[in-house]
């Protein structure tokens, strides 16, 4: 592992500070890993972490690396599940402390923010104005605004709000060089002028630039939520419930399809309160759930009409709210304060044994990919194959619809990986097998999780000849190649080399 | 024996490396204070399973990491792993190595001196009961702690917390310099082992007075006394009550409105380890005060003012500025008077409000305010 010289380490404080540079092994050894699946000892350090608290600094800080060539990993909160911040050696810039909110802007219903700040303390603070940034991963608690965009992640509104490019108004960014610039169109969404180069930055994993601040739509706060589970005898009707409901008109909030292990692992804390199984009935291979939101009587009115929907189709309504209430604790409220909640949404009891308890010996490790809407089943009679295959128990579907009104999905086929070598090499090659199985379906290697430092490699199979075109993207941005190196472009540092074929 | 701290704690650290979801991050005040994530509990723990796996020495510098904790509980507020009490064991784990910071060292010697963490005669610590004529047995017993008696300029809130309970007709017997420290300090400093032979018999002290009831203004006591004692499997087997508890269930004279405001901050000790929120609210009410809410950051997801798992002991100046951090929240409420019951707080919040230079903000403890509005009907 390359080391930093010492004048470097000089010119680093002298532009941020001694105590905005940290170089002690036990500091680095926090910044050591993300969530993909890994052995227990695992640990790959930068040889810097630097804690910057603006753009100007973060643009110091890669002037400085840009002089010496020194490879940069941004860094958010460190929950990439393809090791997307993951730093080997270098600096690391912490973008944690760059949290402030540097603009709202009521009338425009926009706001300005530093890309360090986390998605719950943005909506904390919109809250206390009524107002709402509606992209929110189930990792809101700590993933930063810039890392949400620079991963593209899914968030739990997704079929009514879109993923991170529907709600950027513009950046400013630090390129590879150190220069700032400001990407899109100030504080409006709508432009056709030149090339929308903040459109590029979504799921560009820190590779072009590092997202230091964001103009983000906001709206308003919905007066009323509500939501219910149906039961379905296949993946395909309820599939075929959530584009009938949509084409009746109704506007569903949040749209999730499990299949019956998902739904076990989601309610965790309907069986932590009551000490007993959930009940679905026997036939049930997918539970959709739906979310409604706005006034009372049209979020009544809407269920109503999808009830009558879904009945249609063979699903059946999950009478039991606690049952309902539980899974929704896991998927969008379970950790809020209760300023940010609906009466009905109070904390679930237990919810928070729910990681604990499920991490004891195995932990949660998933394929995230996409598939076009007709070809759900399919995939997932592969996910059943391809997983058995390895050896690996299956923990579970979850079937996210993430595109405004559309029945476009992004998947997480879930797997418990425990933490021996040989488990979490069996992992990778899953992941591998399962991403090149979905781009032979029509759909794509990465649903919301970027490329990272796992599927690096299989890009090719998705891309073909435009990598060529993508690599010469980076060049312009970032012409010595020091922007999160590993990522994107290169060999996977995961997956077995002949499964990158 | 450290071996054997770690090894019970393995599992803990493989869950957290393993899941690794960073809900006990941003709002940590140690976070907050001082930036890496090394200071935060999900850092913590995967530091411990790095140490686990041998790939970190144990040091001061690592070992400081683990002191620079105010053991608020924030983190369990998110995660199951009872972060706190893994905490403590982590610094069991240094402090039985010796690699505890020196001014740990000092409080355990004082206690071992004095048996009391200031290392003054008892007898001084007894003083502020002069001239009240307080007898040392009754069916109440008031327990004053250290940190009351001891910080200059907060003896007085113990000698009005008496008027104020006599005022509303109960008289409290008081131990003087007989009480016992609690041992909560020790308990945060990682002398685990000390603090229970200690708690043992502290509780025999105490059952022996014969007393129905204890009531402390101090939450850190009320919570070694009522919890901490309890999971050592040590019970004191008398009704532990926090003086905002007891207040709140005496009558009150009809109090008029005072039309003040007051912007309450809840103890780390109190709301979140003891669950005690309501109670000190009916009581500044019931005593004629409006409570003005913060927005977030209340109740059992109080904000830590820096003070706590002694923090101020070992780091006061990054206590202080936690404490500004602190201020800045409960001043957008308007008040200009912050309420809060607990003396770590109380002296933290003043020197934050000192380092703000607001002059026209006082910070009060909960009895001092019942105190003015009974007094001066």
């Amino acid at each position: 592992m390359p080391h930093l010289p010492q004048h470097v380490l000089k010119e680093l404080i002298s532009v941020l500070g001694s105590e905005k540079v940290l170089t002690s092994p036990v500091q680095l050894l926090a910044y050591a890993r993300n969530w993909n699946p890994i052995t227990r000892d695992f640990a790959s350090l930068p040889d810097v972490v630097v804690l910057p608290e603006s753009t100007e600094e973060v643009a110091e800080v890669v002037k400085i690396a840009y002089k010496y060539n020194i490879p940069i990993t941004p860094r958010g909160g460190g929950t990439s599940m393809a090791a997307g911040s993951i730093a080997r050696g270098g600096i690391l810039i912490d973008t944690k402390r760059m949290d402030k909110i540097l603009e709202l802007d009521t009338d425009n219903m926009v706001v300005t923010v530093q890309a360090g700040i986390p998605l719950r303390k943005l909506n904390e603070e919109l809250a206390k104005y009524g107002l709402w940034f509606p992209y929110e991963p189930e990792s809101k608690h700590l993933a930063t605004v810039g890392s949400v965009i620079a991963l593209r992640s899914d968030g739990t509104f997704g079929i009514r709000y879109g993923k991170a490019e529907q709600h950027i108004c513009s950046l400013t960014i630090v390129d590879g060089r150190g220069r700032i610039l400001k990407l899109g169109h100030r504080k409006t969404l709508i432009s056709a002028s030149g090339y929308h180069l903040h459109w590029l930055m979504v799921s560009s994993e820190g590779t072009l630039g590092i997202i230091t601040e964001a103009t983000l739509k906001v709206i308003p706060l919905p007066k009323y939520r509500d939501v219910a589970g149906f039961a379905f005898p296949s993946l395909n009707t309820a599939v075929k419930a959530v584009i009938d409901i949509l084409s009746s008109g109704l506007s569903i909030e949040a749209a999730n399809i499990n299949c019956r292990r998902r739904f076990q692992f989601y309610t965790h804390a309907y069986r932590a309160k009551y000490g007993r199984e959930p009940k679905i009935p026997e036939w049930t291979e997918a539970v959709l759930f739906l979310s409604f939101a706005g006034d009372e009587d049209v979020v009544k009115f809407s269920l109503e009409k999808s009830e009558s929907i879904a009945k249609k189709l063979g699903g059946v309504l999950i009478e039991e709210k606690e049952i309902v209430r539980s899974w929704w604790s896991s998927k969008h409220v379970g950790r809020d304060p209760p300023e940010l909640r609906f009466r009905w949404e109070e904390p679930f009891p237990d919810f928070k044994q729910k990681w604990p308890d499920s991490q004891k010996t195995k932990r949660f490790g998933a394929a995230g990919v996409s598939v076009p809407p007709g070809k759900i089943s399919e995939m997932y009679r592969k996910y059943l194959e391809i997983s058995s295959k390895y050896g690996l128990e299956v923990l579970g579907m979850n079937v996210y619809f993430q595109h405004p009104n559309s029945p476009h999905v992004s998947i997480s086929f879930a797997v418990w990986v425990g933490d021996s070598e040989d488990e979490v090499k069996r992992f990778y090659m899953y992941v591998a097998e399962m991403a090149k199985e979905a781009v032979k379906l029509g759909g794509s290697i990465s649903a919301y999780y970027g490329d990272g430092e796992v599927l690096v490699g299989l890009t090719e199979i998705e891309h073909g000849d435009s990598m060529e075109y993508m690599l010469k993207i980076k060049e312009i941005f970032d012409p010595k190649g020091i922007l999160n190196p590993g990522k994107k472009f290169g060999e996977s540092k995961w997956i077995p080399k002949e499964f990158l074929r | 024996m450290a071996e054997e701290i770690l090894k019970n704690l393995k599992d803990k650290f493989a869950i957290c490396a393993r899941t690794f979801c960073g809900y006990c991050v941003y709002d940590c005040p140690a976070f907050k204070e001082y930036r890496s994530e090394a200071y935060t509990s999900r850092g913590k723990m995967n530091i411990g399973n790095y140490i686990v796996h041998d790939m970190l020495k144990p040091t001061r510098e690592v070992a400081e990491i683990y002191y620079r904790c105010t053991l608020c509980g924030w983190c369990e507020i998110n995660c199951a792993l009872e972060n706190t009490t893994a905490l403590i064991k982590m610094r069991e784990y240094f402090a039985e190595q010796g690699l505890e910071p020196e001014d740990a060292k000092q409080v355990l010697m004082n206690f071992k001196s004095y048996g009391n963490i200031f290392g003054v005669p008892n007898l001084m610590r007894a003083k502020w009961a002069e001239g009240l004529n307080l007898s040392k047995r009754g069916r109440v017993l008031i327990f004053a702690g250290c940190n009351y008696p001891l910080i200059p300029g907060l003896g007085e809130i113990l000698v009005k917390a008496v008027k104020v309970l006599r005022k509303l007709g109960v008289e409290v017997a008081y131990l003087f310099e007989e009480e016992p420290c609690c041992g909560a300090p020790l308990y945060m400093l990682g002398y685990v082992s000390i603090f229970r032979n200690h708690a043992e018999k502290v509780a025999k002290v105490l059952r022996d007075t014969g007393s129905n009831t204890i009531v402390t203004l101090c939450p850190a006591c009320a919570n070694a006394l009522r919890k901490r004692y309890t999971e050592l499997g040590i019970d004191v087997g008398i009704e532990i009550l926090h003086i905002s508890e007891y207040l709140d269930k005496l009558d009150f004279p009809q109090i008029k409105n005072t039309n003040r405001i007051i912007a309450y901050h809840d103890p780390c000790e109190l709301a979140r380890h003891l669950g005690i929120v309501d109670e000190p609210r009916r009581v500044l009410r019931k005593a004629g005060y409006e409570v003005k809410e913060l927005w977030i950051h209340k109740g059992k997801y109080t904000f830590c003012c820096g003070a706590g798992g002694a923090h101020r002991t070992l780091y006061p100046d990054n206590a202080a500025s936690m404490a500004m951090r602190r201020i800045e929240e409960l001043i957008t409420t308007k008040a200009k008077i912050i309420a809060t019951s607990c003396p770590a707080c109380l002296v933290n919040l003043r020197a934050g409000v000192l380092r703000l230079f607001l002059e026209d903000i006082e910070v009060k403890d909960l009895v001092e305010l019942v105190y003015e509005t009974l007094f001066t009907e």
